[in-house]
């Protein structure tokens, strides 16, 4: 059944909140070095997921094995780590520092840095995604600066795979391209890459193979070419036709 | 700019621990009280720092008071050996709660700290062998057999250590993962940190500093009492004194306990009916005109005259 290639797997994952069944018995693995696309309309449980991976919940039932270890009851900075590492839909950044120190903070305690090598090692991943202004305080940065200070945050603890939640919301187009362009280079550097994505044309662009779920289940699985064209894809978002 | 600062800093040492050659023992006193707030003030604001508030002060500040005379008094341990003995104790009874109280947060963990400095209060009232009970226990000497100066010198090397610990916190990796943790505890623990052991960490140490604090001044008055000892004045002023001299640094408490503590003693003797009431209200003023501090107010005064030049 486990796949040698796969790096993480996640098997009859359930999380309930309450009455509210938010990933239902849900099965999937990534692979490694592939750059997967999670799809669904709103509510479908991609961020529970993405939560439940990098151990902010803990799931009702099932398992979650990375490198074939399981890591279900592990907590989120085991986890850390471990090698599993993400950004959050609406930024997150620690107000009274700069951007720099921001990015520090993953490189101190993800990956057990001292001070003075994890500021160097903070400079080189801000370049890497683009970030020039790296002692600005956090209120005068930019949402791109922001959305590439999580991407460079999510860098800094050296993850072997990286969870990537809605980084396209609220930009430019050419913005969005420049980010895309970002998350081709991480993965050219051997980050497999989980993306949640709205935007289907950055789906369409970054991602191998696409996973479609509607109310905690999958849906659908493929390529996006494929998978768009499924009929059960294009009622989940667009509603039953009569 | 670097070096003048250590000027300041060796100025403020030498004048510190060259104080008794110059002053009476009544002054000397009176900064013996300051440097004894000024290191409560500086634990309690280092636990803040950490994100959470803690009302906890007096709680471990009585306990290491008691252990200190009780353990002098009936294993004539040495009153200075006795004094970190009670800081040891006040951080062991610290691990173990707080093992099991930094699953709390906010006011939650605040209240139940609280409760705990009422608990240790009742022990210590209740069992009546052992500690005395409501009169409490009376050593037949004092440390130093009561020589100012050093009594004096103690406490002003108790604050020096809290300055350092402090300052340790301000300058290695700990800022950094207390920090984050006070701003965003869900960023910290995704970026690696493991928040649970730096605040059982933060809460161990703040209360050794407390427990030591504590020791010290029992062993000063060689008195211990359930009101005396755990009294809320070790958990109050202290939270005053940081609040006027600016929270979330090693130099406001620092500020505020020197202005504090000696203004409460100029008001005792210019009004001795009506000191307290002038020394709460200015401690309101200063709190609602700076809520950011004495430290605060004067970092944005120099921010808004230096725009464009050098800033901090």
């Amino acid at each position: 059944m486990r796949n040698e290639n796969s790096i993480l797997e996640v098997e009859n994952l359930t999380k309930k909140f309450g009455g509210l069944v938010a990933i239902d018995n849900l099965s999937f693995s990534v692979q490694r070095g592939e750059i997967l696309g999670i799809i669904g309309p709103n509510g479908a449980g991609k961020t529970t997921l993405i939560n439940v991976i990098s151990g902010l919940y803990f799931p009702t039932t099932g398992r979650i094995l990375f490198e074939g270890k399981d890591i279900t009851n592990l907590k989120s900075h085991q986890r850390c780590r471990l090698g599993i590492s993400r950004t959050f839909q609406l930024v997150r950044p620690i107000k009274e520092f700069t951007i720099l120190e921001n990015v520090m903070v993953s490189a101190i305690f993800g990956k057990n840095l001292k001070l003075t090598k994890a500021e160097e090692r903070a400079i080189e991943i801000c370049e890497f995604v683009g970030l020039k202004r790296l002692k600005i305080p956090i209120d005068s940065a930019t949402v791109l600066e922001l959305k590439k200070m999580e991407m460079a945050r999510a860098l800094a603890s050296d993850p072997k795979i990286v969870f990537l939640d809605e980084i396209m919301a609220g930009l430019s187009v050419d913005e969005t391209n420049e980010m895309i362009d970002v998350v081709l280079k991480m993965n050219e550097h051997g980050k497999t890459i989980v993306v949640v994505e709205h935007v289907m044309s950055v789906i369409r662009r970054l991602t191998h193979r696409v996973i479609v779920l509607d109310r905690g289940k999958m849906i659908a699985e493929g390529s996006y070419e494929d998978v768009s064209h499924q009929p059960a894809v294009i009622s989940a978002y667009l509603g039953e036709e009569e | 700019m670097k070096g003048r600062k250590w000027i300041y800093i060796l100025i403020a040492l030498m004048a510190g621990f060259l104080l008794p050659f110059y002053v009476g023992p009544y002054p000397l006193g009176i900064m013996t009280n300051v440097f004894t707030y000024m290191a409560l003030g500086l634990s309690w604001d280092m636990m803040l720092r950490a994100g959470q508030l803690s009302f906890g002060t007096s709680g471990f500040f009585g306990l290491g008071g008691y252990t200190a005379l009780l353990t002098t008094l009936y294993l004539g341990l040495d009153p200075l050996l006795s004094i970190f003995v009670g800081g040891i104790f006040s951080a062991l009874v610290a691990f173990v709660l707080g093992y099991i109280i930094l699953r709390l947060r906010g006011i939650y963990f605040a209240i139940t700290t609280l409760a705990l400095a009422g608990v240790f209060t009742v022990i210590a009232r209740n069992l009546h062998d052992f500690t005395g009970g409501p009169e409490g226990k009376i050593l037949p000497t004092t440390i130093f057999d009561g020589n100012p100066t050093y009594i004096y010198w103690l406490t002003f090397s108790i604050a020096l250590g809290t300055i350092l610990v402090s300052e340790l916190f301000q300058r290695t990796k700990i800022r950094f993962a207390i920090t984050a943790m006070r701003n965003d505890e869900i960023t910290a623990q995704s970026s690696g940190i493991d928040i649970f052991k730096y605040l059982l960490f933060v809460f161990v140490i703040t209360s050794a500093i407390q427990g030591i604090v504590g020791g010290a001044y029992a062993q000063q008055y060689g008195f211990v009492s359930p009101e005396s000892t755990f009294s809320s004045n070790f958990l109050l002023l202290p939270i005053a004194m940081c609040l006027t001299g600016g929270i979330y640094s090693t130099l406001g408490p620092i500020i505020g306990s020197i202005i504090l503590g000696i203004l409460s003693e100029y008001l005792k003797l210019r009004f001795p009916y009506g000191h307290l009431l002038i020394y709460g209200i200015i401690i309101v003023v200063i709190v609602l005109l700076m809520p950011r501090g004495i430290l605060g107010f004067l970092k944005s005064f120099r921010y808004r005259f230096s725009k464009g030049g050098e800033t901090g």
